[in-house]
This record gives C-alpha cells, sequence and structure tokens, in this order.
C-alpha cells in the first residue's frame, strides 16, 4: 500500500519531492562533511594551512544531516524500536501500537518546534554569529525548527495512514512510501 | 529517586509499548521535568539538548565512522579478509569457522559496527561453510558471535556515543578497546575448538593450502591494513583527533572503493542514504537520552542511589557485579545503543564516585552491550542471521551462540575484575 497514495494528486506529489529532497539534502550534507574534515586536516597536516571556518561549515552540515534525515526516518518508521511483542499481538493492534508511537513522535517534535525558534529568536535579539564567517546563528535554529515542524507533521500523517489502514482493513509495512 | 523510578518504568512502558526509543526518552525526559520543576524549565532543557546535540563539532564523528562502515561493506573487503583468513587457518578441522572470527575481527577494526560486520560477513561465510557441511547450529553462530567484535574493536560507533555522553576521551576508549578485542577473538576460537572436540561432526576437516598461496591471501588484505592503519594510527600518531579520524577513514574507505571501479552514483547514492538514515536514527536517541539524562540529574537519582549503596555498605564490586547483570538481563530484550543510552546517564556517575575508571566503566559497558547482541530472544545480530539464512530454525541459532555467550561471560567476568587488562594501552599511550 502506498501512503502517499491516499493522498489527493498535489499534496502527494508536494510530499514526495519534499521527501526526496531531504534525503538528498541530508545524504550531500553528510559527503561535505567529510570533504570539508578531509580538506582541512590536508591543509593543516600538508600545507600547513587548515580550511577557514571549517568547523562551523562542519557544524551548519551536522545540523542539516540530522534534522533533515529525522523528517524520512520518522515518515518511514525507521527510528529504533523494541518490537518484542510483536508476535504476540494480532496486525491490528500492532498497526494501532505504531500509530501511538508516531502519535507521541508528532507531540513531542511539535513541542521541539516552537522551543527551537524561541533560540532563534533569542540568537538575533541578542545578534549571536558564527566565529569565522559571522553567519546569524538565526540561520541554523530556525532551519531546526522548520525541520522539527516538518518531522511533527511526518510523524502525525504516518499515524493518519497507520489509523486509516486500521479501519479499512490491510497492512502497512514499515518503510514503505 | 522516585520520581526516577517512576521516570525509569514509564520509559520502559513505552519503549516496549513499540515506541520509537528516542521518542520515549525524550517524553518521558520532558513530561518528568515539567512535573518536577514546571513548563518553562522542561521545555528550555528540550530546546536547548536539541540544539547542542547537533551544532556539535566533536559529533560528527558518529555519521563519519558510519559513513565509514557503510562504505567499506560495499568494497569486498570482507571477502578478501575472509579469503586470507580460510587460507591462513582453513587447514585445521573447524577452519571455516576460525577464519570467520578472524574476519569478523579485521573487518570490525574498518567498519565501527557490529551489525555491518555480521551482515556483510554472514553473507560470505554462513553459505560457504554450509556448502562445506558445517551444522547450521555452528556456521550461524560463529557469524552472530563474530558480528559482535565490531563493537568493541575500534573505530566503534558505540564506543564513540559512550565517550561522547560521559565526555570520557575517545582516544584512550579505542586504546582501552583493543586487547578486550584480542580477547574476544581468542575466547571465540576457543569455544570453536571445544565444538568441534565435543562434537567433531559439527564441523569436517580442513584442506591443506600451499604457503605461497596464504601469502597471497594475505597480501590482498592491504586495504583494511591501510585503514586501520590510517584512522588508529593517524590518532594515537598525534596526526589527528577521533573526529578527523573519522573524516580521513570515510574519505580513503570511498576511495578505496573508488580504486575498485565498485563506485557507481548508484551505490554512492545507496551508501550515503543508509549512513544519513543511520545517523537519523542514532542523533535522535542521542537527544532522547539527553532530554532522559536532564531528567534524572534533576530528580537527584544518582546521590539517592549513592546513598543507598553507601548506606547498605555495599562493596563497590557488588555495585558493579548487581550493574553487569542489569545489562545481561536487559541484553536479553533490548537493542544496544537503547539500552547504553538509557542506563549510562544514570550508572556512569555512580561508578565514577565509586573511584572507578571512567574508561574502564566503558570498556565493561560495551562489552555486556556486546553480549545483548547475541543473547536470545532479541538479540541484533540473531535477526541478521535470521534475514540471511531462513530455514534454519530459531532454536538452532540460539543453540549455535550459546557456546560464544559463555565465552563472552567469562571474557566480562575477566575484564570486571581485572581492570589493567583494559588500562594497559590508555596508561602507555596516554597517561
Amino acid at each position: 500500500m502506498s501512503g502517499a497514495g491516499e493522498a489527493p494528486g498535489p499534496a502527494r506529489r508536494l510530499w514526495s519531492r519534499l521527501l526526496r529532497g531531504v534525503e538528498a539534502a541530508s545524504a550531500v550534507s553528510i559527503l561535505v562533511m567529510m570533504g570539508l574534515m578531509t580538506a582541512d586536516v590536508f591543509g593543516r597536516e600538508a600545507l600547513n594551512s587548515p580550511l577557514p571556518g571549517a568547523t562551523e561549515l562542519i557544524e551548519f552540515s551536522l545540523v542539516v544531516a540530522v534534522f533533515t534525515g529525522l523528517v524520512f526516518v520518522s515518515w518511514r518508521e525507521r527510528h529504533i524500536t523494541a518490537d518484542l511483542f510483536d508476535a504476540l499481538l494480532g496486525p491490528r493492534s500492532r498497526l494501532a501500537l505504531r500509530a501511538f508511537g508516531c502519535l507521541l513522535g508528532a507531540g513531542i517534535f511539535g513541542l521541539a518546534a516552537p522551543q527551537a525558534l524561541r533560540l532563534a529568536r533569542r540568537a538575533a535579539e541578542f545578534g549571536d554569529v558564527s566565529a569565522t564567517f559571522g553567519l546569524s546563528m538565526t540561520w541554523p535554529l530556525g532551519f531546526m525548527t522548520v525541520m522539527c515542524a516538518i518531522c511533527a507533521l511526518a510523524f502525525a500523517l504516518r499515524a493518519l495512514l497507520l489509523v486509516a489502514v486500521i479501519v479499512r482493513g490491510g497492512d502497512l509495512e514499515e518503510g514503505a512510501e | 529517586m522516585t520520581v526516577a523510578l517512576l521516570g525509569f518504568l514509564a520509559a520502559f512502558v513505552l519503549i516496549f509499548a513499540r515506541v520509537p526509543v528516542a521518542v520515549a526518552l525524550m517524553s518521558v525526559g520532558t513530561a518528568g521535568i515539567w512535573m518536577t520543576y514546571g513548563a518553562k524549565m522542561a521545555l528550555a532543557s528540550m530546546a536547548l539538548v536539541v540544539k547542542e546535540t547537533t551544532l556539535a563539532y566533536t559529533l560528527t564523528v558518529i555519521p563519519l565512522f558510519i559513513l565509514m562502515g557503510a562504505a567499506v561493506a560495499r568494497g569486498g573487503l570482507a571477502e578478501e579478509l575472509y579469503d586470507a583468513a580460510r587460507a591462513l587457518v582453513g587447514r585445521f578441522r573447524g577452519g571455516l569457522a576460525f577464519a570467520t572470527i578472524l574476519s569478523c575481527g579485521g573487518f570490525a577494526a574498518v567498519s565501527g559496527s557490529s551489525v555491518a560486520t555480521a551482515v556483510t560477513l554472514s553473507r560470505i561465510a554462513v553459505p560457504e561453510m554450509r556448502r562445506r557441511g558445517y551444522s547450521d547450529a555452528l556456521a550461524t553462530g560463529a557469524v552472530a558471535a563474530g558480528g559482535t567484535l565490531g563493537i568493541l574493536i575500534p573505530p566503534s560507533v558505540i564506543m564513540v556515543v559512550y565517550g561522547i555522553t560521559t565526555e570520557t576521551p575517545i582516544g584512550e576508549l579505542f586504546a582501552a578497546g583493543m586487547i578486550p578485542g584480542l580477547l574476544g577473538i581468542l575466547g571465540y576460537c576457543l569455544a570453536i575448538a571445544w565444538i568441534v572436540m565435543r562434537r567433531p561432526a559439527s564441523a569436517p576437516p580442513g584442506e591443506s593450502v600451499p604457503w605461497r598461496e596464504v601469502r597471497a591471501a594475505l597480501g590482498r588484505v592491504w586495504a583494511v591494513l591501510l585503514l586501520f592503519v590510517v584512522v588508529i594510527g593517524g590518532i594515537y600518531g598525534g596526526l589527528f583527533t577521533p573526529t578527523e579520524a573519522a573524516g580521513i577513514g570515510a574519505a580513503c574507505s570511498l576511495l578505496i572503493v573508488a580504486s575498485r571501479g565498485d563506485l557507481t552514483l548508484r551505490t554512492l547514492w545507496e551508501i550515503m542514504v543508509s549512513t544519513a538514515e543511520v545517523t537519523a536514527a542514532i542523533f535522535a536517541i542521542l537527544i532522547g537520552a539527553t532530554v532522559f539524562a536532564e531528567f534524572l540529574n534533576f530528580s537527584g537519582a544518582h546521590e539517592g542511589v549513592l546513598a543507598v549503596v553507601r548506606d547498605a555498605g555495599l562493596p563497590p564490586w557488588a555495585v558493579i557485579a548487581a550493574i553487569l547483570g542489569i545489562y545481561l538481563v536487559m541484553g536479553c530484550v533490548l537493542e544496544s545503543l537503547s539500552m547504553m543510552l538509557l542506563t549510562v546517564p544514570l550508572f556512569f556517575p555512580i561508578v565514577t564516585g565509586l573511584g572507578f575508571d571512567p574508561v574502564w566503566f566503558g570498556i565493561v559497558v560495551v562489552m555486556a552491550v556486546e553480549i545483548g547482541l547475541i543473547t536470545p530472544p532479541l538479540g541484533m545480530n540473531l535477526f541478521v542471521m535470521r534475514t540471511v539464512v531462513r530455514d534454519v530454525p530459531l532454536w538452532t541459532l540460539y543453540r549455535g551462540v550459546a557456546p560464544f555467550v559463555a565465552a563472552d561471560v567469562l571474557r566480562l567476568i575477566l575484564l570486571a575484575a581485572i581492570p589493567g587488562i583494559s588500562l594497559l594501552l590508555p596508561e602507555l599511550l596516554f597517561r
């Protein structure tokens, strides 16, 4: 069963594109992190000239990698779970527990988003900037805010989808799009 | 302390109700602080944890070691290691099982992950052993157990996570893991020898390989040696930090895969996406566990437990024995990273408060967690085996790992009783 198939056409397309986008952003930012780290070490050891601002660029890449990754991991239910009692439960009970987990996820990331926004606002208010490039810390914190909100949305949509499957019957494997 | 106990209870209930471990820990941690100190404190703590757990340079070590492991798993390094080990010890009865353990140890030294080691080697070693008439129990048991070496032999992602959460130097942890890792290889080989001695039918006699071929096979493992020397040698040679070593290791592993013509755009994409997925899942747990640890700090659980220990007049070794007992029981039902992150925030201050070395405790914890990878019913590596050999009954898998679990428990007792084994290399290299 396709989760996105339950949504209307344009919303489905938008969600699919968003997921592909966050997946690509996460993958590329890890590659960027590796490249920056290697260039920095090589520059320092071989040329006596480390890459300026490598540390903060690597930190920003990590933020992108983690928060974009959280969106597709949450949507695909790839979080680490203990399925100890799965064999003892019926298919509907299993789906209900998964839906409950997703709802709780939506709630907690939904709570985290406005808190991250508060940090972003405070950074703007106090003029917090990065050490080398003077980049406002509002940007990474704002990014966290947006991604926490999208992550909450991913969890909520997944929970809705699971509830729909419980009501209509059938199954929805973890990881299914 | 009652609040903390209720928190643990709530976390376990949610985790066993199939709530993602990260979400369970984050929810309970936030709710706990909320109920104790109010909403403002709880939400502010959560926001700070989310920020500080991701906007942190040293934490890039996690995705980069994961990337290194994902790349080497695609690079054919495991096949070369297995061929070399088979040429070296394949002449003995049970030689392929010995070779499996040796190649798992070698692969662990460049992959940093138990599951990656078990998945990769299981696809190579299990079919070969079954084709040669090895018993299913020995074939699957050797791979499942050998896979656990990935968690202890450096570089190890779990060790990195322990180091970060407890602020214990990762370089010292890596050094401390080497001798216990080698002891693990020795213990598993002794377990195989014991199995073969008791039941000669479980492993056929080996075939002798000419020394010329042995030398040639050993010569082909240069890539593994190179990667290990670059990463570990770089750290201890003072060239770079463990975080930088992860970046260099990841770049080298991708270059090795590329040099063999195995790195297409599709392969690179698959490696990167799997790395991103594991990274996000680990960071989610890291965030959840840090919120939960904040809650434990606020609740004063550590001081409470320490006071109970002191009032009861328990000797320190009894506390360690109790902690290890808890880990062994939890290992039967919980995944390794979750188990460690759930408990270390509580146990670490108690153990260091009793005067134990944090590096030694890290090794003992990682070792105890490692055993959980192969203890029934929920050992992660047993499930890896199930996906590779679907026709082998679960009971055969359980029977197969039993001698290896026994070897592990003996090693754990040895490491716990004699801290000098783990601390020898850190003392020589760092102190």
